[in-house]
């Protein structure tokens, strides 16, 4: 009997595998959008969460050349986590082609930062190799944690983005989507507490390495003016602290306010970007309300896709 | 012929074998031999990930269409290890992925460096390494292919036939993708076509053979690819190997047996 099926408890790696969820293309109505095309700022803001969901390959590049690697259980999860991201990605891409637009400015670095991204991609996994390396097996509970975070921010981010532009066709693809990321988090979340639970060393690793990350992860190689964009519109400074919270729950890591000080460096200098931020919500509320009205009068039976919880009111008051 | 990613992405699927009666296996259990062969396959299909590591660190991760390919194709190995490990399974052999942890452990410093290695040689050599990473997944997957139809000629076992070809197949399509790369990006340089003759000539081992002890290596070789016949799809792959751009006169699958002493 193998590992996987002793604990009745445990995540089963196995049943993720056998049931992992592919292409969303056949869910997806495209005619819906050409009827009521979403707000320009939200089709900027699915061309950049499509690149951090598409990140999957620079990320696992860093991490599999560390002990993460010889984990085989680690690896057979993040084998189908990378493939059921890239699908979210795909689903992304469609409907943002669909609005006709060009998503080639979010890669648009400057000289300077193109080549120091240069040098750092050609350098981090040589570094991580032998940093990691000489740390050993505690590497493999800092990598789940940087999953684990991620989770946070993006399943928070897609939440937000589903309240802010209630178009019923998105929010139903959120869903899916909310859906498919709560099963990574219930993977990564028991793994990161379990492993730093046990190591203060691990701890101590996470609690250095995790403050240096670019969040989320994959905005390291993005426009910063794109990653502005994306604290501005979806994550606001409660929303922020909500995560640090959880973050702060860990075992160890009472200290780091990651979100917040991730989200102050973004929006750092950018007072320009969050006006437009601000003026891009206005417009995109006034769009939710045509969306609503549109559906309404088409299909009185169809789920109501209008924010109904207190989280959505307070959300959309805070900036 | 160009090699269509989002044709292979959409159809990109799990290998199916719970259509298949495993329970023969119990009736008709395979040779101990055969288990061995298998045994040896399980792990390498498994273990895929580290050879996407090893791929990853050159300058490969960044386009697009070699990302894509990279995230069915490791999940398509995974799958084979999967319904591998389900034919064992019948025979009482579990593989279990503790079990594989330790295999990846003994691997030790030579394993380490390896990656390190990788990404300084491609970073070096920039985007032609790409091309010796195609290559080399090309001779990787020529080499499956050949290895799974082999198995399932020899065995005559229909159940397990069958999921080997299934498994092939798969395969096939890898060796598609790797051998149309391949081809474009060393026609396109004569310095990658240099490299590529370079590092497979000195660094090109059998699928397995940087993971399996050389017991193992040398009895899956044996059982495969010696006597007139396995001779025969060795030199194929060879042949496929030679016909690319530069690499003409390559025999590194033949050499490896040689190396090896298996039986012509």
């Amino acid at each position: 009997m193998a590992i996987e099926d002793r604990s009745p408890d445990r995540f089963s790696v196995r049943e993720f595998a056998r049931t992992a969820v592919g292409s969303h293309r056949s869910e997806i109505d495209l005619a819906a959008f050409a009827e009521h095309p979403l707000d320009p700022g939200t089709v900027r803001l699915l061309a950049y969460l499509r690149e951090l969901e598409r990140s999957t390959m620079t990320y696992l590049r860093n991490v599999l050349v560390t002990p993460t690697h010889k984990d085989a259980r680690v690896t057979a999860f993040l084998t189908t986590w990378a493939f059921e991201k890239y699908w979210i990605a795909d689903a992304f891409e469609v409907i943002v082609k669909a609005h006709g637009y060009d998503p080639t400015g979010i890669q648009d670095l400057s000289r300077f930062r193109t080549i120091a991204l240069e040098i750092a991609e050609r350098a981090t996994p040589i570094v991580e190799s032998f940093r990691a390396n000489s740390i050993g097996p505690d590497i493999v509970g800092v990598h789940l944690a940087s999953v684990t975070v991620d989770e946070w921010i993006t399943e928070a981010a897609y939440t937000r983005l589903a309240q802010l532009d209630p178009h019923p066709e998105l929010v139903s693809l959120l869903e899916r989507v909310l859906e498919v990321k709560k099963r990574h988090r219930s993977f990564v979340e028991p793994e990161t507490i379990g492993r730093l639970a046990d190591s203060p060393r691990a701890q101590g690793l996470a609690r250095r390495s995790l403050p240096k990350t670019s969040w989320p992860i994959g905005a390291a190689s993005l426009a910063k003016s794109e990653t502005a964009d994306f604290y501005a519109s979806l994550l606001d400074g409660r929303l922020a602290e909500t995560i640090d919270a959880q973050v702060r729950a860990l075992p160890g890591l009472a200290s780091l306010h990651l979100v917040r000080d991730a989200r102050g460096s973004a929006l750092n200098g950018t007072s320009g970007t969050r006006a437009r931020a601000w003026g891009r919500r206005v417009g995109r509320a006034v769009a939710g309300l045509t969306h609503r009205l549109a559906a309404s009068p088409r299909d009185t039976n169809s789920r109501d896709t209008t924010p109904t919880n207190p989280h959505d009111t307070k959300g959309g008051t805070n900036g | 012929m160009a090699f269509d990613i989002d044709k292979y992405t959409e159809t990109s699927t799990k290998v199916a074998w719970q259509d298949l009666d495993f329970s023969d296996f119990r009736e008709h259990p395979l040779p101990e031999g055969t288990l061995r062969s298998l045994r040896y396959m399980c792990d390498i299909e498994y273990h895929t990930v580290c050879y996407l590591r090893d791929m990853l660190v050159t300058p490969s991760h960044k386009d697009e269409d070699v990302t894509a390919f990279m995230t069915m194709w490791n999940r398509e190995e995974f799958w084979h290890g999967e319904a591998l490990a389900a034919v064992l399974a019948e025979h009482d052999v579990i593989v279990d992925f503790d079990e594989l942890k330790a295999t990846r452990l003994k691997l030790g410093w030579k394993d380490r460096l390896d990656p390190v290695k990788q990404s300084l040689l491609g970073n070096i050599v920039g985007s032609g390494f790409i091309a010796v990473h195609m290559i080399w997944g090309a001779a990787n997957e020529w080499s499956a292919v050949a290895a799974y139809n082999r198995l399932a000629d020899l065995e005559a076992h229909p159940v397990l036939a069958e999921l080997l070809r299934r498994i092939a197949k798969q395969e096939a399509r890898h060796v598609a993708f790797y051998a149309t790369q391949a081809r474009e990006r060393l026609a396109k340089s004569k310095k990658a076509q240099v490299l590529a003759r370079f590092a497979l000539k000195n660094f090109w081992g059998p699928v397995g053979s940087g993971v399996m002890t050389d017991a193992e290596v040398k009895h899956v070789m044996g059982h495969l690819m010696g006597g007139p016949d396995g001779r025969r799809e060795a030199a194929k792959i060879d042949a496929h190997i030679a016909r690319m751009p530069g690499l003409d006169g390559l025999t590194i699958v033949q050499d490896a047996l040689d190396a090896r002493g298996i039986a012509a």
